[in-house]
């Protein structure tokens, strides 16, 4: 696997946990000042991180033609 | 976990902007005392309730290791990024320029004996030589069309490689400026509800350098109480 490859994995797993996290913690804190914190912080990560995975998914597919025509 | 911080007891704060405590009101009796009556803890006046400092504190370090593990992914694609730049300006360039020239001599040689084999008057079939001549003349052409490819790259690359990764910056920037804050905030909230507890925090992990995980470039502003 190329290190893009890796690094989408890697970024793709620790979002999942984190946003799993996340929803353990809010079992344990419910109060406006959570809804805060989770629209300030968190609000918008997994589209950002989905955006980021494609911007990867293009890399790879770019520096896997690279080799392919330069090998 | 639930409770488990604040030794099942139950605590109201009042939030505010002040730094202290303002009140506690636990919608108890009266003289009953607000600290005996209910298993968790509960924070009002803005409605706040967290019923597990642990939980935070989790939440806090798996924060902090998110961070870590995404900064060196996007570090990751950055160095991949950057190697293949250097693989095909120097690698790449030197190793089909290189096999052009051999090409050359190749063909060159090839055509040579095809030459000294036609004028020999020995020989009728130059088959061999003919044969010779067309593989080195194909060797060279893949080389050539290969360096072709490389400069293509190497031209293209900054227009192409570098645009295609910047929106990636975004995260990065989300990653090193947002998530600090994120961690200051739920210090700051842990540190209030454990000095109310009478709990020490959790130890705040060492980042590398010295910095320490919620280290922040501007104040956090959740958990005032």
């Amino acid at each position: 696997m190329s290190a893009v490859g890796a690094a989408k994995g890697a970024v793709n797993d620790a979002t999942r946990e984190l946003l799993a996290k996340w929803e353990r913690v809010r079992e344990n804190w419910r109060d406006a000042k959570a809804d805060e914190f989770g629209r300030t912080y968190l609000g918008g990560l997994g589209e950002e991180i989905s955006r980021a995975l494609r911007v990867m998914d293009e890399l790879e597919r770019c520096i896997g033609k690279i080799h392919e025509d330069c090998e | 976990m639930v409770g488990k911080g604040f030794g099942g007891r139950c605590a109201c704060i009042r939030f505010a902007s002040r730094p202290a405590v303002e009140s506690l009101d636990c919608g108890g009796e009266m003289g009953q005392s607000p600290i005996e009556h209910q298993p968790n803890i509960t924070i009002v006046a803005e409605k706040a309730n967290v019923t597990s400092i642990e939980a935070l504190e989790d939440f806090r370090t798996a924060l902090l290791r998110y961070r870590d593990r995404a900064v060196q992914a996007l570090d990751d694609v950055g160095g991949e990024v950057k190697r293949t730049r250097d693989w095909l300006a120097y690698d790449r360039r030197m190793f089909w320029e290189g096999e052009v020239k051999r090409g050359q001599r190749r063909l060159e040689q090839a055509e040579a004996e095809l030459m000294t084999s036609r004028f020999s008057a020995l020989k009728d079939d130059h088959s061999v030589q003919q044969l010779a001549v067309k593989k080195a003349r194909r060797l060279l052409e893949e080389a050539e069309g290969k360096l072709r490819a490389v400069r293509k790259w190497c031209r293209d690359f900054d227009g192409v490689v570098e645009p295609a990764a910047r929106p990636l910056e975004a995260l990065r920037e989300r990653l090193s400026h947002d998530f600090p804050k994120a961690v200051a905030s739920l210090e700051s909230m842990i540190q209030a509800l454990a000095d109310y507890s009478g709990r020490m925090p959790a130890a705040v992990e060492k980042r590398p350098g010295g910095e320490a995980g919620g280290a922040v470039e501007s104040g956090g502003e959740g958990g005032a109480v």
